[in-house]
């Protein structure tokens, strides 16, 4: 009995090594690409969306790239790992384009958790990594300072940064906040760093509690902000909490001069809320009505290559990331990571977000391409942007109007 | 004493738990029929909000009219499911059961993830929004609406348990399948029928759900965790204990939400803690006795 | 009576150990990383199995693996404790954990201790990120790379650990325990009236359950760095330790190691191929293992496949 187990044992590992192996074959391909790699999170029910509109954005990036001629007279070739929101797959997708595919740049990203685990795990490789993804400053502390990494995304002190700055420019400002926010790392840092820049500048926080993510009804907490007679309602959430707490809002009648969120620009933002989810505003780092005359080019790509979406600003970032890698490709003449790294940091693109460098950020990174973000309020129902005012397509709308007076 | 809040925060529980309520009601009937906790009860409720929100998204029919439609297109899924999954495994032991709609549980969510991808979805409808404004408390429409339809949902069920022939069969069968067979009841079809109807109670839930939340394909699992604790509240297999169980899950989670500093966060864990607190306490449930 | 050891048997482990000690060489660091990974895999899918012996399914699995790697996480970020002795105090704790717990609920019949394994690790998590002050909340531990990111070190920690945890099996199975658990397993009255305590037997199966798995929770802390509650209390790990072993065969010391390596090998190629939703393998697994082959792979094995070729089942 026990003879036999040993020897499926024996079998069943042989096989199950040589099957992986046999999956891992197909990677070794042709010579004559450059090959970029991406990691994304494809399939984890929270953070699938991101990715596939990364995957859009790069996608529509390669394709361009490889329309005319490629880089370096070599076709581009994309690689795409999924880390299926997992650390450990992710660290194994770094890995594998690293170690097998031998990709020259590492892209994409989106979750801090595994990112950081990611980074941890490969630095002593020293990649040349363009991230996109990643917002902790968990990870700025420890991957900000090292030469081979450039980031994208704003970290979340930016976001908190940009808040400031808006409520500081309204008038009569705004003198009592109201903060709720998710209990994940997401809501969690953000408050952090908002009750902090908030209280230097005088702002009374009158209310600052958190809340599960997902749950189904929050009017105990509205009551208790109604209770506490906010002028600004702040809240940290992801796109199903927002829609019911607007919902929710106007259901127990919660009227207060802004409300103010982050993500309020996701694709059913409108068609979840309707008219109730007018005048909110948001913090943002871009929207497709922003009118840089390179985010109208882009959308008219975007447009053709994606009929009847609206793309969340995980394209164009993706879109970007490819492209500026490229660019810095082309400008260093050379695939060769010191060469690569040189090049990169002298970046100066004008992308769908903006024209686009890196530059040192507050808190030990040493290649940071976005720091600004911008104020989107709705109006009627289109997203108008109202701060920073050379970006602003529309006045803010203060103070809102009563529930009733609609 | 702060009146105002403590009446918004009863109006809270009590309409929640109407929610909380609808839902369990099929678990409820399959568990008194068939002995079967359906670990897949909450995907059930999760297609039935998505085919309510498919239905108003397409055909632009209203939610609350709907109700039925997603009732009736998730009873004629829940019987294939019973006749070729359930059935061949009634006799099996519990573990078998519980392996069995875990696994189909597991398959429904990644489907709807397939399918429909992972945004949340959600109705807006004309009367979105807007609440009845008493005295102290504001009573969202939606909400009471879901209340009431759910009390309509139990009192259906009720009368049918007792007045329809088949559902007198269901509860005939409940307590004694055996004796059931010997005065001719045919065990088998009603066992299909009561599947059927709590798979159609299930669909109905959903579309509730869709109206009241939004939907994504894992609301279901959520939603299915405090049945559990509600069934374990209250009783396990029998319809009083499920509104007792789902009254004091809602009124408990909005005191909490309301009272507790940073109740929010502790509120959507109550159900956790109290499924722990009582089965450790009383191994019975609160209210009645356990079903084997 | 059982010959349990024969040359044969003998020979054959002694090639395995030599071929998994230098097995790190053969293999590159992506391969090995993920070879880590199946480890662990395999040492979670058969310290739940210990605990189906005695027929009780955890669902739960994920509330002791969190523990186990929070205590390891925490008692280096506070005290500095080296890494394999966090492990070992992340599988002593949740150890204890599992002594009360067990004697709380395992008194409760099949679904219901299934329910109440659910609400444990679901109760765990809200309850970490309402203590940020204590656990670190949502933010999550972090740690250095074990053994300065040396994988083939972490490579044979892990191996250790996966042959203590298939000789623990072994050892079980040739013992009295094993009749103690079957026994339960089968029919608890009559265990009861035979003069087994099966309160008593259960609380043992979960113990040594628990400390493996806090020990592979103890070892992921590290191994990945940085773990946040969402992630080590999730469900999926509590589904992927059952769905492991129900596929290879329960109640057998090969069917939780066979399971794993053919489910890590399917999710690898399924997670090429597909971006989304793979997970509904699992799903169909365990309909399909319970409808056609409730005695998993190894139960296929013997029962149709062997005889087809003539040989004699034992």
């Amino acid at each position: 009995m026990k003879k036999k187990g040993v020897r499926f044992i024996l079998g069943f590992c042989g096989m199950g090594l040589m099957l992986a192996g046999f999956l891992n074959v197909g990677s070794v391909m042709a010579q004559d690409t450059i090959k970029i790699g991406a990691v994304l999170p494809l399939s984890k029910a929270a953070f699938a969306q991101a990715g596939e509109e990364q995957r859009r954005g790069l996608l529509m990036a390669l394709e361009e790239i490889n329309q005319a001629g490629g880089v370096l007279g070599k076709k581009v070739e994309l690689i795409i790992e999924d880390d299926t929101g997992e650390p450990s797959v992710g660290i194994a997708a770094a890995e594998k384009l690293l170690t097998r595919d031998k990709v020259v740049a590492l892209i994409g990203g989106y979750s801090s958790t595994i990112t950081f685990a990611q980074l941890n795990a490969i630095q002593r490789l020293e990649p040349f990594v363009a991230w996109v993804g990643a917002s902790s400053t968990k990870v700025e502390h420890e991957f900000g300072p090292k030469r081979w990494f450039f980031h994208y995304h704003p970290w979340d002190y930016h976001r908190q940064s940009t808040i400031r700055d808006f409520l500081l420019t309204i008038s009569p400002r705004p003198k009592t906040v109201a903060v709720a926010y998710e209990d994940g790392i997401y809501g969690t840092t953000s408050r952090d760093y908002v009750v902090k820049y908030l209280k230097e500048k005088g702002f009374e926080i009158v209310f600052d509690e958190r809340f599960k993510s997902g749950s189904s009804d929050f009017t105990p907490m509205l009551t208790k902000i109604k209770k506490a007679n906010p002028d600004v309602f702040y809240w940290v959430a992801y796109a199903g909490d927002t829609t019911l707490i607007m919902k929710q809002a106007k259901e127990i009648d919660l009227n207060l001069k802004l409300f103010l969120s982050v993500a309020i620009n996701f694709p059913q933002y409108k068609e979840s809320l309707g008219a109730t989810g007018d005048y909110v505003a948001g913090v943002d780092v871009w929207i497709p009505g922003m009118k840089l005359s390179e985010t109208i080019k882009w959308m008219e790509k975007f447009k053709k290559a994606y009929p009847g979406r609206t793309p969340e600003y995980w394209a164009p970032l993706a879109y970007t990331n490819l492209m500026t890698v490229i660019d810095a490709i082309k400008r260093a003449g050379s695939s060769e990571k010191e060469k690569l790294i040189a090049a990169m940091e002298k970046t100066d693109y004008n992308s769908p977000l903006g024209r686009l460098t890196f530059k040192k950020s507050e808190e030990g990174g040493l290649h940071q391409a976005i720091d600004e973000q911008i104020i989107t309020q709705w109006q009627g129902g289109v997203s108008h942007v109202v701060w920073p005012a050379n970006k602003a397509t529309s006045k803010l709308i203060y103070p809102t109007p009563n529930w009733k007076k609609r | 004493m702060d009146w105002p809040s403590l009446f918004q925060s009863i109006a809270n529980g009590i309409l929640i738990a109407g929610l909380y309520a609808a839902v369990t009601l099929g678990l409820t009937l399959v568990l008194g029929v068939m002995g079967i906790v359906n670990f897949a009860h909450g995907e059930l409720v999760m297609l039935g909000a998505y085919s309510t929100f498919w239905l108003f998204t397409l055909l632009g029919i209203d939610p609350m009219l709907s109700i039925a439609m997603s009732g009736l297109i998730l009873f004629f899924i829940g019987l294939p499911i019973y006749r070729f999954t359930i059935r061949p495994i009634l006799k099996d032991p519990p573990l078998n059961q519980l392996l069995l709609t875990l696994g189909i549980s597991i398959f429904l969510q990644n489907l709807a993830m397939i399918l429909w991808k992972t945004d949340s979805r959600s109705v807006i409808t004309s009367y979105s929004g807007m609440s009845l404004h008493l005295e102290m408390v504001h009573i969202g429409l939606t909400r009471l609406i879901t209340f009431l339809i759910a009390v309509v949902l139990t009192v259906f069920l009720v009368f049918f348990l007792h007045k329809a022939r088949p559902g007198r069969a269901m509860r005939a069968v409940s307590e004694n399948n055996t004796a059931s067979w010997l005065i001719g009841i045919n065990v088998q079809k009603t066992y299909l029928l009561a599947f059927g109807v709590a798979s159609g109670l299930a669909g109905a839930s959903g579309a509730l759900v869709s109206t009241i939340m939004y939907t994504f394909p894992m609301v279901g699992f959520k939603l299915s965790l405090k049945a559990f604790c509600i069934l374990i509240l209250g009783g396990l297999g029998n319809i009083p204990g499920a509104l007792f169980g789902s009254l004091i899950l809602g009124l408990t989670e909005s005191f909490v939400g309301t009272y507790v500093p940073e109740g929010s966060g502790w509120a959507e864990g109550i159900s956790f803690i109290l499924i722990m607190v009582i089965l450790i306490i009383k191994p019975t449930g609160l209210a009645g006795t356990r079903r084997e | 009576m059982n010959r349990s050891f024969s040359w044969k048997t003998v020979i054959l482990l002694i090639t395995l150990a030599i071929f998994m000690i230098f097995y790190p060489k053969l293999v590159d660091s992506y391969f090995l990383h993920l070879t880590v990974a199946a480890f662990l895999a395999m040492i979670m899918a058969s310290s739940w199995d210990i605990l189906a012996r005695t027929g009780q399914v955890s669902v739960g699995q994920a509330g002791l693996f969190g523990i186990g790697a929070y205590t390891a996480a925490l008692l280096y970020q506070k005290v500095h404790l080296p890494p394999v002795l966090g492990m070992l105090a992340g599988a002593i704790f949740a150890m204890i954990v599992a002594v009360f717990l067990g004697y709380l609920t395992l008194r409760l019949r099949g679904i219901y201790f299934a329910i109440t394994t659910i609400a444990f690790a679901e109760a765990l998590s809200v309850i970490w990120l309402m203590t940020p002050g204590v656990t670190g909340g949502a933010m999550g531990v972090s740690t250095p790379p074990l053994f300065n990111g040396n994988r083939e070190h972490a490579y044979y920690l892990i191996l250790v650990i996966l042959a203590l945890a298939i000789f623990v099996v072994w050892l079980i199975e040739k013992s009295r325990l094993n009749f103690a658990f079957t026994a339960i397993r089968e029919n608890e009255e009559v265990a009861n009236v035979m003069g087994i305590n099966p309160t008593r037997y259960k609380v043992l199966a979960f113990m040594i359950s628990a400390f493996f798995t806090g020990f592979a929770g103890g070892f992921y802390s590290h191994y990945n760095t940085y773990i946040i509650p969402y992630e080590v209390f999730g469900l999926g790990i509590s589904i992927a330790c059952l769905v492991m072993p129900i596929f290879g065969g329960l109640y057998t010391i090969a069917g939780p190691i066979i399971g794993t390596i053919l489910i890590k090998a399917i999710e690898e190629y399924l997670r090429v191929t597909f971006s989304y939703g793979h997970q509904i393998a699992y799903g169909l697994i365990l309909v399909a293992v319970v409808l056609f082959m409730p005695e998993g792979l190894l139960g296929l094995w013997k029962g149709r496949i062997l005889p087809f070729f003539g040989r004699v089942r034992q």
